[in-house]
Order: C-alpha cells, then sequence, then structure tokens
C-alpha cells in the first residue's frame, strides 16, 4: 500500500468523523441554547460561531508560546522530571535482579525497559494534562489570563504545546537512558539478535491427512488453538501463499532467507533431542513448477531468534527432468532451457557415438531424443518460482511444509513462516518505537487537555483512560465486524441486512424492488458507519510495542521492524485528534465561567 | 467625558450544579463610568462588588442586563489590550518569580520586547520589588503578592484600570503610594474603578461613588455633593482660646476671631457608608438620593476610626 493511498484513506475518513462530530455539537449547541435564551437562541448562536471562527482561525503564535512556556515551567518546577528519574531508576532495579536471569534471547532485555514505560507515561501524560487547566481555574490564576487579550484557543494550543513539550523532554530522555542500559546490559553473543527484520508474511492454508484442501490443521488439544498442526508421512502440508515479493531487493542477497519457528509436538514419547525434520517445497502458483529442497531442515523450538532459525533457500537450485515424460508445469522460458540442455546433451551424445562409431569402424547410430533419458538444469527461484506478472497480483509464490517423521506433528501459525528481507537496524527500529511511545503520548497530551476544559481533573482522568480502554478493545472488534461486512459484501452475499434476508428466505438471489434497494443502501451505509466509527475512535494497539495476534510485526523485542504504515498511521491518529479536540476544548472555555465551583 | 463603562440592568444569579439558584448577587445595577475619571464601588462584605467587575470583564455571565466595557461586550478579548485588573487576591502563578511573571503578562500583549523589557523595569522599580524580581511568588509574603500583581496590571499600560481592593494587605507607605498613584493614573488620563474598603482613601482619591448593598446600587454620585450636608454651615477659626471656646456659642464675632472660611460642613464618606448600610436594612429596596440620607452621628455602628475626624455636626 503506497503511503498515498494511506494519508488519503485516513484523512478522507477522518473529514467524515470531524464533519459528523462538528455537525453533532452543533445541534446539542442549538438545542442548549434555543432552552436557555429562547427566541434570542439563533442571533446568540450565530454570534458564537463566528466568533469561534475567528478565534480559532486567528491565533497568536506569540501568545500560544507565552502559554506553552509557562505550562512547561509550571510541570518542571512541579518536579514532573523527579518521576522520569523514579522511573529510570526502577529500570536500573529491575535489571539489577534480571542480570542473573540466563536468556539466550533480547526479548526480556528489550520489553524490561520498553514495558514499563507504558506503565509510567501513560498516567505521566494524564496526570500532567489533565489537572492543568483545572486547577488554573480553582487558583483563579486563569483570571489574570483571560482579562489579557488572549483568545481560549490560544489557551487551549498553548497548553497542549507546553504539555507536549514536557512529555517529549521525558520520553527522549527515558529512551536514551533505556537505550544506553539495553546497549550495556545485552550480553555480546546476543548482540547479533539486535536487529530489526523485516518480513513479509503470506496466507496459510492447510492440506488434510487424505490431501484436501482445509481452513484449519490437526488440533492437537491445544487449547489455546494458537497453533494448527500438520502430522508426518502424510499428505497433510501447511501452505503459505505469498502475495508480493520484493524482488529488487530479494534478487540482491546471497540466498533467499525464510525464517520459521515451527512448534514439534511427538505422540510418541521419544527423546527430545530426536529432531523433528520437515520437507521444504517452493511452487509458482501459475506455472506450478514445484521444487522440493534436497536438504532436510528441523525445527528449532529451543534456539533463539537468531539466524539459527533462518533458512537460506539458494538462488539457483538444480531441476532434473525426465525428458520424455510431459511436465507438470507449462513454463515456455524454462521449456527453452530444458530444450536447449537437451540438444547440448544430444551434441554431447551423438559427438560420442560418432567418436565410438569411428573408432569400431561402423556407422554412427542415430540418436534422439528418446535416448536422453533426463537433463538437469538451474532454476533460478526468483525468477521461475516466483511470479511477479502484473495479471497474476496477489499469488507471488507458494511454500509448502511437510513433517517428514512419522506419528510426529509440526504445529504452524500464520506468522510461522516468513520471508526475511535485508535486516534493518536495531537503532533505527528502537526511534520508530520511541516515535510511537512519544505520539501515543502526545494523543493523550491531547485528549487529557481537552477534557480538562470542561471537567475536573478526576473526572478528565477517568475520561481519558475509558477512551483508552475503549480504543484498545473497541476498535479491534469494530474491524472484525468491518471486516466481516466487506467479505459478505466481496462474496456476493451483501452487506449484514442482505444477507440476514438472505439467510430467513433461503434464496440465493434477492428480487429486485424497492425494499431490497433501500435494504443494500442500509447495508452500504453501515459498512462506512464502521469504517467511520473505526476512525473515530483510535486503534491504539497500532501503537503497542508488543506484538499481539493481529499485529505481530509491532515486537521490536523480538526484533521486528515496525512497517511504515503503521508510522503513518500513527501521526494521522494524532494529527486528525489534534484539531477537532482544540475546538471542543475551545467551545469548553468559552461557554463556561472559569469560576470554582 | 465618554462612558468607558456602561451596565444596564445587570443581575447576577450564582447557580449551583443542577442550575438551581443559589446566591442572587447582583440586582438590576445600572451605571456608567465616564472616561478619566476615579470610580469607587463601595458595599459591604458580599454587596457584589467583585461580582460586578467579574462581569465587566467576562469572567462571569450576566443572568440578565449587559456590560459595555470600551464600547465593546465584556467577551471580546481585543478589548482586553487597553485594559489592566488587579484581581481581589492575587491570583498570580506561584511558581513564578516576579521577573518572569511580568515578562509571562508582558508577553500576551502587542508589545515589542525592548517596550516590554522597559516597561518592567519601571514597574518593578514603581512596586519595589527589584530586591525580590528573582525570587518565586510563592515566597513573597501578602504585600508583595499585592505589588507584583499591581505591576501586572499595569503592564500595558492600560488606559483604563480595575482594581479590586488595591490597597488590601499593603503597608501605610505603599497605602499611600498607591494613592499617590491612582491620581497619577488620573493625571495621565486614565479611567480607574476601584473597590475598596478603606473609606478614607476612597473618600481622598475617588471622583465619584456607588454603594452597593446585596446586589442592589444604594447609592451613587460625586463624592463632594454626596458628603455635603446642606441647610447648615460651618466655620472654620484659626486658634481658640479657653474663654473663647466658652463664648463661642453666644457671640463668634465679638471676640475678634478670623473668620476662615464659611462653608457646607461635609460629612465623611464613613459616615455616610454606614449610614446607608443602616438605612438599607431598615428600608430595604429603595435607592438614596444625594442629601437625602439623615445627618448626624450613627451610635449604632462601630467605628473604630471615630467619625469626626472630617468634622460632623453632633446635635
Ligand atoms: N463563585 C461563587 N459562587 C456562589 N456564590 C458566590 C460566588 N462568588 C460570590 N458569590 C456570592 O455573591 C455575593 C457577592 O459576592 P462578591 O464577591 O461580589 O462580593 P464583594 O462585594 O466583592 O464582597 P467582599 O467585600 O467581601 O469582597 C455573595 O453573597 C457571595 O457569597
Ligand atoms: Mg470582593
Amino acid at each position: 500500500m503506497s503511503f498515498l493511498y494511506v494519508l488519503w484513506q485516513q484523512l478522507g475518513y477522518w473529514f467524515i468523523v470531524v464533519g459528523g462530530a462538528a455537525g453533532a455539537f452543533l445541534l446539542v449547541g442549538i438545542v442548549v441554547s434555543l432552552l436557555q435564551h429562547g427566541s434570542a437562541a439563533p442571533a446568540i448562536l450565530g454570534a458564537t460561531l463566528v466568533r469561534g471562527v475567528k478565534d480559532l482561525l486567528f491565533m497568536s503564535a506569540k501568545r500560544i508560546a507565552a502559554i506553552a512556556k509557562l505550562t512547561f515551567v509550571e510541570s518542571y518546577r512541579r518536579q514532573v522530571f523527579a518521576v522520569g528519574l523514579v522511573f529510570l531508576g526502577v529500570i536500573m532495579f529491575g535489571g539489577w535482579f534480571f542480570g542473573d536471569a540466563k536468556s539466550d534471547s533480547i526479548a526480556p532485555y528489550v520489553s524490561t525497559v520498553v514495558t514499563p514505560m507504558w506503565f509510567v507515561l501513560v498516567p505521566m501524560s494524564l496526570l500532567v494534562s489533565c489537572w492543568g487547566i483545572p486547577a488554573d481555574v480553582k487558583e483563579r490564576s486563569i483570571h489574570t489570563v483571560v482579562t489579557k487579550p488572549v483568545k481560549r484557543s490560544e489557551i487551549v494550543v498553548g497548553r497542549m504545546l507546553g504539555y507536549s513539550a514536557i512529555m517529549t523532554v521525558i520520553v527522549v530522555a527515558v529512551s536514551l537512558g533505556n537505550y544506553l542500559w539495553l546497549m550495556g546490559q545485552v550480553p555480546e553473543h546476543l548482540k547479533d539478535q539486535m536487529v530489526a527484520r523485516v518480513p513479509v508474511y503470506g496466507e496459510l492454508t492447510f492440506l488434510d491427512r487424505q490431501g484436501m484442501p482445509s481452513k484449519v490443521g490437526i488440533n492437537v488439544g491445544d487449547p489455546w488453538e494458537y497453533r494448527s498442526y500438520i502430522e508426518g508421512q502424510t499428505q497433510s502440508r501447511a501452505i503459505w501463499r505469498f502475495s508480493f515479493l520484493d524482488l529488487g531487493t530479494l534478487k540482491k542477497m546471497e540466498s533467499i532467507p525464510l525464517e520459521h519457528r515451527f512448534e514439534a509436538f511427538r505422540t510418541v514419547k521419544g527423546r527430545i533431542e530426536v529432531e523433528t525434520r520437515f520437507q521444504l517445497t517452493l511452487i509458482n502458483p501459475t506455472t506450478k513448477l514445484r521444487m522440493t529442497l534436497p536438504a532436510m531442515y528441523s525445527v528449532r523450538e529451543f534456539v533463539a531468534s537468531g539466524r539459527e532459525r533462518v533458512l537460506e533457500v539458494p538462488q539457483t537450485l538444480p531441476l532434473t527432468v525426465e525428458v520424455n515424460k510431459k511436465t507438470e508445469w507449462e513454463d515456455p522460458d524454462l521449456q527453452q532451457r530444458v530444450d536447449e540442455e537437451v540438444e547440448r546433451v544430444l551434441e554431447e551424445l551423438r559427438k560420442e557415438e560418432a567418436a565410438a562409431a569411428a573408432a569400431a569402424n561402423r556407422a554412427p547410430k542415430e540418436i534422439t531424443r528418446q535416448d536422453v533419458k533426463e537433463v538437469t538444469v538451474d532454476v533460478f527461484v526468483l525468477d521461475d518460482l516466483v511470479d511477479d506478472t502484473v495479471e497474476n497480483l496477489g499469488s507471488a509464490l507458494t511454500v509448502e511444509i511437510a513433517c517428514v517423521e512419522p506419528n510426529q506433528f509440526i504445529g504452524v501459525n500464520p506468522a510461522d513462516l516468513f520471508v526475511r528481507l535485508s535486516d534493518k537496524s536495531f537503532t533505527g527500529n528502537y526511534v520508530k518505537a520511541m516515535v510511537g511511545i512519544w505520539l501515543f503520548v502526545i494523543l493523550l497530551v491531547i485528549l487529557g487537555t481537552t477534557s480538562s476544559c470542561f471537567v475536573k481533573g478526576p473526572v478528565a482522568t477517568l475520561l481519558c483512560v475509558g477512551l483508552i480502554i475503549l480504543g484498545y478493545h473497541l476498535t479491534g472488534h469494530l474491524e472484525t465486524q468491518r471486516q466481516l461486512a466487506e467479505a459478505q459484501a466481496v462474496h456476493g452475499a451483501g452487506g449484514p441486512l442482505e444477507a440476514t434476508y438472505k439467510l430467513l428466505t433461503k434464496s440465493p438471489e434477492l428480487p429486485n424492488n424497492f425494499g431490497t434497494k433501500v435494504m443494500s443502501k442500509i447495508d452500504g451505509a453501515a459498512v462506512s458507519a464502521l469504517n467511520v466509527a473505526q476512525l473515530a475512535v483510535p486503534d491504539l494497539t497500532r501503537f503497542s510495542t508488543e506484538a499481539t495476534d493481529r499485529q505481530l510485526q509491532l515486537d521490536i523485542s523480538r526484533g521486528f521492524d515496525i512497517p511504515a504504515t503503521h508510522m503513518i498511521y500513527r501521526f494521522i491518529v494524532v494529527l486528525s485528534y489534534f484539531i477537532p479536540m482544540v475546538i471542543l476544548g475551545y467551545f469548553s472555555l468559552v461557554l463556561r465561567e472559569l469560576e470554582h465551583k | 467625558m465618554s462612558a468607558v463603562i456602561e451596565i444596564r440592568n445587570l443581575s447576577k444569579i450564582y447557580r449551583d450544579f443542577w442550575g438551581r439558584p443559589k446566591v442572587k448577587a447582583l440586582n438590576s445595577l445600572s451605571l456608567d463610568v465616564q472616561q478619566g475619571e476615579i470610580f469607587g464601588l463601595l458595599g459591604p462584605n458580599g454587596s457584589g462588588k467583585t461580582t460586578t467587575l467579574k462581569c465587566l470583564l467576562g469572567l462571569l455571565f450576566p443572568t440578565s442586563g449587559t456590560a459595555t466595557i470600551l464600547g465593546k461586550p465584556s467577551h471580546d478579548v481585543e478589548k482586553n489590550e487597553r485594559i489592566g485588573y488587579l484581581p481581589e487576591e492575587s491570583y498570580l502563578y506561584k511558581f513564578l518569580t516576579g521577573d518572569e511573571t511580568l515578562d509571562f503578562y508582558g508577553r500576551l500583549f502587542k508589545m515589542s520586547a525592548a517596550e516590554l523589557k522597559k516597561r518592567k523595569e519601571e514597574l518593578l522599580d514603581l512596586v519595589k520589588i527589584k530586591h525580590a524580581r528573582h525570587r518565586q511568588l510563592k515566597e513573597y509574603s501578602k504585600g508583595m503578592t499585592r505589588r507584583i500583581g499591581l505591576a501586572q496590571a499595569l503592564i500595558n499600560d492600560p488606559d483604563l484600570i480595575l482594581l479590586d481592593e488595591p490597597t488590601s494587605g499593603l503597608d501605610p507607605i505603599a497605602n499611600s503610594q498607591m494613592k499617590d498613584l491612582i491620581l497619577d493614573l488620573k493625571k495621565q488620563g486614565k479611567t480607574v474603578v476601584m473597590c475598596s474598603h478603606l473609606l478614607a482613601d476612597v473618600q481622598d482619591v475617588c471622583d465619584r461613588i456607588a454603594i452597593l448593598h446585596q446586589g442592589d446600587l444604594k447609592v451613587l454620585g460625586n463624592v463632594q455633593d454626596l458628603l455635603q450636608t446642606k441647610g447648615e454651615s460651618q466655620l472654620r477659626t484659626s486658634e481658640l482660646s479657653e474663654e473663647a471656646l466658652k463664648e463661642v456659642q453666644q457671640v463668634l464675632a465679638k471676640h475678634g476671631v478670623d473668620l476662615k472660611e464659611a462653608s457646607h460642613p461635609t460629612t465623611t464618606l464613613e459616615d455616610l457608608f454606614l449610614r446607608t448600610v443602616m438605612e438599607s436594612e431598615q428600608r430595604p429596596g429603595r435607592r438614596f438620593e444625594p442629601g437625602e440620607l439623615p445627618t448626624g452621628s450613627v451610635e449604632q455602628a462601630d467605628s473604630p476610626t471615630g467619625a469626626t475626624e472630617g468634622g460632623s455636626r453632633k446635635n
């Protein structure tokens, strides 16, 4: 997905959200105003709106800076930084305990420093941003500010900037401290894990024991069902379909790295050191060319995620073709190379036969294609096994895994096999993760400041905590709903209403009448509404630094590079909250008396 | 002379969280303040003085009525460019130093950095806080906070200054300086509105006053007019001897005393104030015109300073 596309899509939704929110506020405003002012309401409302537009459009940078500075100095002098120091102390303390634990992975080291950041920075941002304006009102110091030529919009923006500045300093300090700690604490032999792997994931399907396609593998009774299993020495296979591979990058590499993290499951109580081996087959989905790699690989459960788990598929593989049999694959290009090889072999055979005939003084026998049993040609994995043509966009390569040990099982999950592009730097990825945390903190500051414009500190904090919880749980739910609705639409089932209708009437087609037209319109709207709702509540899991089922790649502690699309999403969420929240904060300050009650 | 402040039928009812009325703080108040005058807003505690100022400044929203200040509605922020406000208590940022305080407030105005620096030095001199300019306000004494509060109110060289109890917490010297300052501001053509309980001071500096009582306007007018007692004469003499004092009631001129001044006697503002409040309590809901209030001493009221200094007549 291109940057611009993501930007465009998100901004589009965002305008709908802002427009909708503005409409809702306006409606509430009209109702309240009518109740309060009666017939004078339209004039008062109009004047307030005009004033609002003016105040929001023409703000003075100088005054905003003055208020931001005041805010910064206030937090600073109230020893907000001390909290940062305490935090660093906690980390050191944790690290001290941690020092004994033997780990063969850097993951615990990274999570020791990254996970507590959330627990400290989130409450801290709320503590800093939710209480300032209410205290300003309570102590009435705001009276000396609003009686100067200061617009309330400037107070909101200045406050947000000031809190953002102080939180920025804290995030920078803490992440720097953590980085230095990591560099110092991670043992030398684990340093090679400090990379940012760039995975390309595929879609996983299965073949069952009888070789029939199936969505899931065999369940071995694992209650979590994180992995599905394939059984050894049966037809059962795990099949990954990669939709797109960046050939330019891969061709520059010596071999094509496939990283795996399978799990073995033994039904016979074997010795643990017995290896569970598997075989890898690469398939071109279009030409059906199959190449089973000669080597057997074994499941490496007990190694860290270093290079031991990486299968290096060579750029070229030898393919032996039985000349006189019809091939399973259809690839003119490869066929030509095979034919050329056959010709070469024929040529050689003829020369040999000519020499033998001359020596024996007889007429040479005729050598035909029938005399060549098989030839071996080089298969260029990236050219012959990967289909990157436009017409087959979306299915570039298929990788099949077969377990070769009888009575043993290999457990797989979609993320258990991926093409590992050239690693990026750990430091760069760490910076991205920290920028992500920082953006989250800024988002909280924006939400906190705004809520503190209309409720007191404790309520504002609660409100924000509620939003965070929603952001973590609701969006995942919404996403599922949306995908469901979309899938139904794609597969001709129509939207939720249409699907229900079909289900109830048991008819595959909709009658073409007015009612059904309305129904599909409502369905369309429902899908859009879900899209919008998804943006209205930010998907906070996207800010996470830890892997979830949905977002594996966010786990920097396991050394995965954070994709650019996630960074864009984070930026856009923060940006898109900023403006509506300033407007909301502004009107909250304008419409209320700044008097402690 | 044009009106700088126009208040028309201003009422303010404080409500609780549920919107139920709690206190009626102002009751249909109407008054004007003219350009260039010093206006005193008087009244017992809780009579609505501060509420009036806050409504003027847009800190509170009137329940009904309007307040116009410098020709603009009170919510307009641009007019604040020309206004200075000293709140009743110094609601300042305690973690800032005196210096930073003036810097902060100064930056909120259209003022160049050089101008602000100059102004800051002048004001620190004026309020005599230079020695403590680098200390945080939380370490300031009450009077010092008051002084820095005054400085921030004057930082923009305002044309209209609203002072809510400017002399509270000040020592006698600062108090008299404050009076000089206010008179000085008037000389520069500025308008001052002040609330105060120090009636002698108000009497000294104010051109006009209003007395509020439980949100009602009771007295409004020129200080001179209000304090004049009609139908009586007042003589001012040089030092009188013992005998002269005895005879003075019978034959004043006979003893050859110089007649320095003959005028209407004036009462003190304190007298006027106490009488207004007492009358208001006895006869609620009335507005008193100048000279209408009964003259004479107020026995019921405790008057610690003694109401005699200005020469009130005792019957
Ligand atoms: N925030 C508030 N909430 C509720 N009532 C208030 C509030 N502020 C003032 N009042 C009430 O309004 C009335 C007028 O108060 P105001 O502060 O205007 O009096 P004042 O004349 O300034 O008194 P003082 O001389 O004590 O400063 C009082 O009865 C007071 O209790
Ligand atoms: Mg008061």
